[in-house]
């Protein structure tokens, strides 16, 4: 049984997994789950995580929910490593409210992603690695995160 | 490396807090203010960003669709990529609070979250 079963998901929910760094000398965080979400315009990582790696801020914006509401947020630049692939210079938002990892479209957009939700878990596969982002691993194809 | 002197009463504060966590004392304050700094950045961007909402329609005559880089009020850098912009900026300036932001129509930018999510059981 999977973590997110034991919390608060109602239904089994598709994460990759995420490793956050800085260009600086900071050491990188991770792996950590990250919720793939094709709802969200943008990446949201914890203030907390921003921190430790010492992201350097960029600008102030607003977050509208489903139901409207606005919530003030910074935007950071970050490295990302997800699953072998790496991308630097990615923006997220952050806010003291956000308390989990959300993959928006501003990376899932840049991932040719598979995902089965059909049969005994959900299998979410980056299927193969784009050009412009170089796999860490010489692995063509990385096999995500199982969540039953 | 610099020498600096603390406070008698702040070093028992530092000691019992480094002995807390079992790290050294250079690790701690060098967290801390590590931190301090970040946050410090922060804020200094949210005034970076007043500043550059009061000025947004100035700006936009300007540098409409451009990436531009803002420090103390003044246009430091102009591109059209964040991430090339970011990388001159921080050459020049290290790291100090640089405002890097599009001028688009709207000053602040707002994104949005369409995945509402079930905090009770399905029924």
């Amino acid at each position: 049984m999977s973590e997110y079963i034991q919390t608060d998901y109602a239904l089994p929910i598709p994460v990759l997994h995420v490793s956050i760094g800085n260009s600086d000398d900071t050491p990188w965080l991770g792996p950590l789950d990250g919720i793939v979400d094709t709802g969200a315009d943008i990446t949201m990582i914890p203030l907390n995580i921003i921190a430790r790696v010492n992201a350097p801020s960029l600008q102030e914006g607003y977050l509208r929910s489903a139901w409207g509401n606005d919530s003030r947020i910074t935007f950071f630049i970050v490295n990302l490593q997800i699953e072998q692939l790496r991308f630097s210079g990615v923006q997220v938002a952050s806010n003291e409210s956000i308390d989990e990892i959300i993959l928006g479209r501003n990376v899932l957009n840049k991932l040719p992603l598979f995902l089965d939700a059909s049969s005994t878990g959900i299998i979410l596969k980056i299927s193969q690695s784009p050009a412009w982002a170089p796999p860490i691993s010489s692995e063509s194809t990385a096999l995500a995160n199982l969540q039953f | 490396m610099t020498t600096v002197t603390l406070q008698p009463k702040i070093m028992i504060e530092i000691n019992r807090e480094s002995q807390r966590r079992q790290i050294s004392v250079d690790e701690l304050v060098n967290d801390w203010l590590k931190h301090y700094l970040w946050e410090l950045r922060n804020k200094k961007i949210g005034e970076e960003s007043k500043r550059y909402v009061a000025m947004h329609a100035e700006l936009r005559k300007q540098y409409a669709d451009k990436v531009i880089a803002m420090l103390d009020g003044q246009v430091v850098d102009v591109g059209d990529d964040v991430v090339e912009v970011y990388h001159r900026v921080h050459k020049k300036f290290g790291d100090e609070a640089v405002l890097i932001t599009k001028v688009d129509s709207e000053p602040i930018k707002t994104y949005k979250i369409r995945s509402p999510r079930l905090t009770t059981p399905l029924p």
